[in-house]
This record gives C-alpha cells, structure tokens and sequence, in this order.
C-alpha cells in the first residue's frame, strides 16, 4: 500500500510494512518456515552432545530393564500374565483381575488410551511374578460393559503346568460372531 | 541446532499441520484398520506402549526383545517402528542408521518404501533438500495408502524448499486427499503459485479455502485454517491493490480467532487504499485496545493516528502518536525487565509451570500463563521454532535426571536385596549340600548297574537257579548237602535208592525253576526298569538342586558385578546429563534473550516513527493559519 499524498510520517509508517508482513505472513503460513530455517549444516555441538547422552541412557535402560527382571524374576520361577484384545466390539474393558492358587496377583483398571491401544494390537503385560514348577490354577475376571452397555463380569480359568523355565499366559479377549456376545479365552504359550 | 520433524510442525503451524502430526506421531504402524493381532509377545508389548505415545518405554521395549532375541515375525516392523521412535526422541543420526541398513537388508517393497519414505523425512528436516528429494523418488508404488497425505507434504514441502514451485504446484493439484487435507493441499497450492509469480491462480484456491463449508466446515483446525487463508489472501490482495477483494477476505476472518489482529490492521490498510481513512479507523481502533504484545497492534498505535492526520483531525493525531509513545515505551521497560528475569534465570522455571502439555497445548494454556515479567512472552518465545527445539531438548534432559535418579535408588535397592539373598542362601547352603551327600545316590546307582549287568547274563545263560525262591533256595540247598553225602560213598548198595531219589526230586526242581523262569525274568526285568526309572527321576531331582545351590551361588556374583557396572554408568550419565542441562539452559536464555532483543530493535522503530511524527504534527499545527484547527 502506498500513500496517496505523500505526507511526511504517514508513508514512514505504512511503507516498509506491507511488504513485510505479507512476506512474513506467506511464509509462515505456508508451513515452509521449517524446512527453510533448518540449519543445513551437521549438529550443533550442544545437540550432538544431547544426543549421545540419550542414546547411552537408552542403552542403559535397555540394561537395566534385563537386569531388573533377571534379578527379581529369574527364568526358572517367572510367570507373565499378559492381556490381548481381539476386536473386542462386544466388550467394553473397564478393568481385568488376575488370581493364582487362589489369590489375587494383580487388578488393573484401564484407561481410555490403554484400551485404544489394545485395541489396535497392543498387549498389556499385567502381572510378572515367580511360581514354583509344578501345576497352577489362574483365574481372571474381567469387568466392563457387555453388548448391551449393561455393567458384565465374566471370568475365566485355566490349570497349567508350569515348566522349569519361563512361563507366559495370555488373556485374550474376544469376539464370537455367532453368539455376539465377547468371549475369553486363555491362551498358554510354550 | 536439530530439528525434529513434529516438533516443525507444531511450531509452524498449517501445512498438512496438525492432523499429520497424529498420523505421523503413530506414523510406521498406523493403520486406519487395526493391525493384525501380534504373533509375539514381545511386540504387542511395544504396541501397547507406542499407541498410547509411551515413547522411550517402547524404545526400551524394541531393545530388550532385539537383546533378548524374542521377535520370530516381527523383526522389520520393529526397526521401523523404533526408527520413527528415535526420530520422535530427536536421535535423528541414529534413525537414519536404522532406516538405511533397512534399505540394505529388505527385500520387501513395502519396507523399503516406507525406509526411503522416512529418510527423505530425516534428510529434509536436517536441510538436506536436494538428498530429501532423491529419497523421495526411490518411494516409488510400495507406500501404503495410509502414507499419501504425509507423501505429499513432505515432497511439497521439499519442493518448495528448493523453490521448485513449478514443479510444487503440479504435485499439488493433481493430488486428491481425503477430508479436511485437501483443504490444507489447496491452501498450500495457493501459497505455491503465489510465490511462482501466479498471484491470480493462487488467489483463486485461497478463495477456495477461505469460503469452504463442506460438513466438517465447523470444526476448529478447518476454521483455523480458513482464517489463515483469508488472512493470506486479504493481503495477496492488498499486494496486487484489489481492495475490495482484500477487505472481503479479511472480513472473513473471525475476531476472536488467532489471525484476527493482523486481519484488522489488514482491513484498515485496505481502507486506506481505497482512500476511506475514515472507514479505516475502525478496525484500528478495535485493534488498540488488543494485547500491545501483538506486533500488530503495536502498528496500528501508529497507523490510528496517521489515519486522523490523513483526515486532518490534528489533534486526535497527536493525541494517537502520544498514546502510542507511551504504549511502546511500557513495553519497551515490560521487554527489559523480561530481559532481566531471562538474566535471572528465571526462563526455565517460568517455561516449567506450562509443561506436560506439549507445544499443541501451548494456546489452551495461556490463561494459565504466570503472571511475572516473562510470563506474557513465553507463547510468543515458544513459537519460535529453535526455541521450541532447545525447550524440547531441555524437557528431555530434566526427564532422564529424574530416571537416572530413579534407577539410581533401585540399584540401591537391588544391591540390598542381593545382600540378603547372599545370606539366606549362606543359611541354606551346608544343609542342602549335606542332604545331597546323604543320599549315597551314586552307591544305589553302581548297585543297579551290577543288578542289570547280572539280570543280562542270567538271560543270556538261562540261569534259573539264579531267580529261584527262597524255598527253592532251600531245597537246593539241602538237595546239595544230600548230593554231597551221597557222593561220599558213590555206588554204595543200599544207597542206591537214594541216589534215585536224589536224582529225580534234583530235576523236580530244575523242572520247576525252568518253567518258572520265563515269568520270573520277566519280573526281574521289569521291576530293574523301574528301578532304572526311579534311580534317573532321584538323580534328575539332585541335579536340579544341585543346579539350584550352584546357581544360585553362580548367579549372584555377576548381578553383583552388573549392578555395580550400572551403578558407574548411572553416575557418569548423571553427570554428563546436568553439564547438558545447564548448557542447554543456557541456550533457551540467549534464544530468549535473542528474541526479545528484536522486540526490543521493532518498537524502538515504531517508537522513533511515532516521535517523529508527533514532531511533524507540532511543526505543521505550528505553521497553520488562524482559525484553522490547531493540534
């Protein structure tokens, strides 16, 4: 924009602006700013430096993960419970209770995100512990909304024989078409 | 400084803006459908995290399963996956690494294309546009279709980069994209043929965009973005002095929007075009009374008073460059005391009572923005795109302070239960090992031996004798002392019917022996196996306890080593981790102070404008005749 009559102080003010704004106004709207401002050259010290320590606390959480399950769950006496969702549209998960031998080892309760993230295939491990080897009675409620949106409680159990090693169990929730009701199932791996 | 590619997009707003951010945020796994179900333990484990945007807790998670090697399916998705995480987590060398040994050792297209697709990401957020683009070229047809959208930004946004607008406005306009993104695909266009010199065609998908009222026209992103396109084309209009369409487009934009005040300063600049200084002073009055933060207010406190001068209204004029002398001289003190807390220090712990929320939170939280010298100039400051690198580094770094501490007292911790694992097992140790002595196990095994090594030979000499009974063991017995006395006087007469006796009650017995030798064998042989079966099951339950007293001997010692090697790597890590924080710390105060300063040099401008111009007004009210309106 110009000034039509050329007074002082008014084209000071409006001269330099337009241009300004507008080209800052353009670029910065277009979301290109990013990739233009990026610094073409190789990291900055600082960053670099923040990098590396990053990667290095990875790789000690990475061992420290190790060591923390060897130390308090050796293989010969570990038992994981883990919790899988298959669809699932009939079931709204609200919370899952495990028991072993009769007494319960873990209740958890779930949020939103967790069952979004079950949902799309994420599995939830829901109890690490030691058992003995020999045979074992697992026991889990679940508890949410059935087919209806009615409050529903279902429980399932298993009888295993645990091994000398390791021992995974998975809880698996899941759909039966037939029937549309959610179904549970357990599922032991070897 | 590096850069990461959410943290752009956050701070830069409308591109394919916030809606890839999510795409991108779940990018190597996200699926409008859900993913088939994990064959592995290990991954569901990693999904379950990642979906709920449990970044380093999923990076840990990949590591242990590919140190522990419990992956048997799926081995490329993880690298994948754990390639977007460090990308995320802003190890950006360390994720071009895995990407490009991907590219090394798959064979799968589809693989390969998504690798290519993220180094070409990499490549252009570290400034490397023309490598960006050569990445993007290898893509070829092996994208998921989930991957379109994100496709097309990033090769428009390499494009235009590389002012290759030509070429940005082709991709452009032959892409179809669904929803709300073909909004942005148009509004991006717009930009792009504006800058190729095509004012008229961009002014058109501007347009587009601005007026847009499809069925989602009602939610915040689209009207948000239709503001921005107004607010562009308000002023490509200005530029190529349309001003009715300017002041039609910049109408549009809402007032209490986020693009409201640029679009009032706009508007009253189109009215001034048209040479309506009087319709002019409406916005700009409006606009006064906003947040003097604003660089467009900051304007209009010198545009309002030249508008009254324009329309001779001398002493409204002086009375404006006053106003607006004040107005930049308090912020010109609010701008150096922020400066003295940024000196202070205080930048980190202002900047901390906003955390948690992410750069996408940053707008909802204003209200909640402390009220202190720095406080107003911390949205302004996290917009800027370093800043928001720097901050980000910093939160990440206060963020492994905490876990090292964290895992600082769990080594503790560990080590404590070590101890005491080392003195029950001590307690245990004699007994256990005292039991196994007892058992004089090897004894009942070499007696077995001899046993099935004897039972051999009685069935491969037929000895039946060897499995008679007790009492046929008796009367062999006594057979053998009457045989013995019967041969001490052999052919004596009148014991010859003895001898016959002798003979035949002699075969009686072998006769019986043999017929029941057969049966007897058998359960000789059988009650040998079991206690074969009894002896390895015994030697099998002493091994375990033996293994179990030597492991657990075994196993202490290298926990112990392992927890005092974590111990030292925990403690160098703290230490570079604080240096880094300090140092980044300072970092955010020169950006900040950086900025500010530029504040700073802008209303010091304005403020010598504004000076002047009131000095122009005094000297033409100086100069005006009698009778005239003097200021």
């Amino acid at each position: 924009m110009r000034s039509k009559d050329g007074k002082r102080g008014a084209v000071s003010v409006r001269t330099p602006r337009l241009p300004l704004v507008l080209a800052a106004l353009i670029l910065s709207a277009s979301g290109q700013a990013a990739a233009t401002e990026a610094n073409p050259s190789p990291l900055a010290g600082l960053d670099a430096e923040v990098q590396a320590v990053k990667q290095d606390a990875l790789a000690l959480n990475r061992d420290l993960f190790i060591l923390e399950e060897e130390l308090l769950f050796p293989a010969n006496t570990q038992v994981a419970v883990y919790l899988s969702m298959d669809v699932g549209q009939f079931f709204g998960l609200d919370g899952v209770e495990v028991s072993i031998d009769g007494k319960r080892v873990s209740k958890f309760l779930y949020t939103e995100r967790q069952v979004d993230a079950l949902h799309r295939g994420g599995v939830h491990r829901l109890y690490l512990g030691n058992l003995k080897a020999g045979e074992h009675e697992l026991v889990g409620v679940f508890t949410g909304r059935g087919p209806q949106g009615r409050d529903y409680r279902r429980a399932t159990s298993v009888t295993f024989e645990k091994p000398l090693g390791a021992q995974f169990v998975e809880l698996v929730i899941t759909d039966s078409m037939a029937r549309q009701q959610p179904e549970f199932m357990v599922k032991i791996w070897e | 400084m590096a850069r990461s590619p959410h943290r752009s997009l956050f701070a830069r707003g409308p591109f394919f803006g916030l809606l890839l951010v999510c795409a991108w945020a779940t990018g190597a796994v996200a699926s409008d459908k859900p993913p088939e179900a994990a064959q592995d333990l290990a991954w569901g484990e990693v999904l379950f995290h990642f979906y709920q945007a449990d970044h380093v807790p999923a990076i840990t998670r990949i590591l242990v399963a590919e140190e522990r090697d419990e992956y048997a399916h799926h081995g490329e998705e993880s690298d994948l996956v754990l390639g977007g995480l460090y990308l995320n987590y802003g190890l950006h060398e360390t994720a071009g690494r895995i990407f490009e040994s991907l590219l090394d050792e798959s064979r799968d297209p589809v693989t390969r294309a998504r690798a290519w697709y993220y180094l070409a990401r990499i490549r252009h957020e570290r400034g490397y546009q023309d490598e960006a683009l050569a990445a993007l070229a290898r893509i070829g047809s092996g994208l998921p279709e989930r991957y379109v959208v994100a496709e097309v930004d990033l090769k428009a946004r390499v494009l235009m980069a590389l002012e290759r607008y030509e070429e940005a406005i082709v991709l452009l306009e032959s892409s179809r994209l669904p929803g709300i993104w073909q909004q942005y695909a148009w509004y991006n266009l717009g930009v792009a043929l504006i800058r190729a010199g095509q004012a008229k065609r961009g002014v058109m998908f501007l347009d587009r965009v601005g007026v847009y009222d499809g069925d989602d026209a009602g939610g915040e992103e689209i009207l948000a973005l239709k503001d921005r396109a107004n607010l562009a084309l308000g002023y490509a209009q200005l530029a190529a002095e349309d001003v009715d369409g300017a002041r039609k487009a910049l109408d549009r934009v809402r007032l209490e929007g986020p693009f409201a005040s640029r679009a009032l300063l706009g508007a009253g600049w189109a009215d001034t075009q048209a040479g309506d200084y009087r319709a002019a002073l409406a916005p700009w009055r409006v606009l006064t009374e906003r947040d003097p933060l604003d660089a467009a207010v900051q304007e209009s406190l010198l545009a309002l008073p030249y508008a009254y001068a324009q329309l001779s209204a001398g002493r409204q004029a002086v009375s404006g460059y006053r106003v607006a002398i004040d107005g930049y001289e308090q912020e010109l003190v609010r701008l150096d005391a922020a400066a003295v807390a940024v000196r202070a220090g205080e930048l980190t712990s202002a900047l901390d009572v906003l955390r948690d929320e992410g750069a996408m939170g940053w707008a909802s939280e204003l209200d909640q923005v402390p009220d202190s010298a720095l406080g107003r100039y911390l949205y302004p400051l996290m917009a800027g795109h370093a800043f928001q690198e720097s901050y980000k580094n910093f939160r990440d770094l206060q963020e492994l302070d905490q876990r090292l501490s964290r895992w600082r007292d769990s080594l503790d911790t560990f080590r404590d239960m070590l101890d005491a694992r080392r003195q029950r097992l001590a307690g245990r140790l004699p007994a256990a090992r005292a039991s196994l002595d007892v058992t004089s196990l090897d004894t009942l095994i070499e007696r077995h031996e001899r046993l099935s090594a004897e039972l051999e030979r009685v069935r491969a000499e037929t000895d039946v004798a060897a499995l008679a009974t007790a009492e046929e063991r008796k009367l062999q017995a006594r057979l053998d002392r009457g045989g013995s006395l019967l041969a001490a006087r052999p052919g004596h007469p009148m014991l010859r019917d003895l001898e016959d006796r002798h003979r035949r009650l002699y075969g009686l017995l072998y006769w019986r022996m043999h017929e029941a030798f057969p049966e007897r064998l058998r359960e000789a042989e059988k009650a040998n196996r079991q206690t074969a079966r009894a002896l390895a099951e015994s030697a099998e339950r002493r091994a375990d306890i033996e293994a179990s007293v030597n492991a657990g001997v075994e196993r202490l010692a290298p926990l112990a080593q392992r927890i005092d090697v974590a111990d030292g790597r925990v403690d160098t890590l703290r230490g570079r981790t604080r240096e880094l924080l300090a140092a980044q710390e300072r970092e955010l105060a020169a950006l900040a102070l950086a900025e500010l300063n530029r504040r700073r040099g802008r209303v010091k401008a304005y403020l010598g404008q504004a000076r002047y111009a009131l000095a122009a007004s005094y000297d033409r009210a100086a100069r005006v005749a009698p009778g005239e309106e003097a200021p």
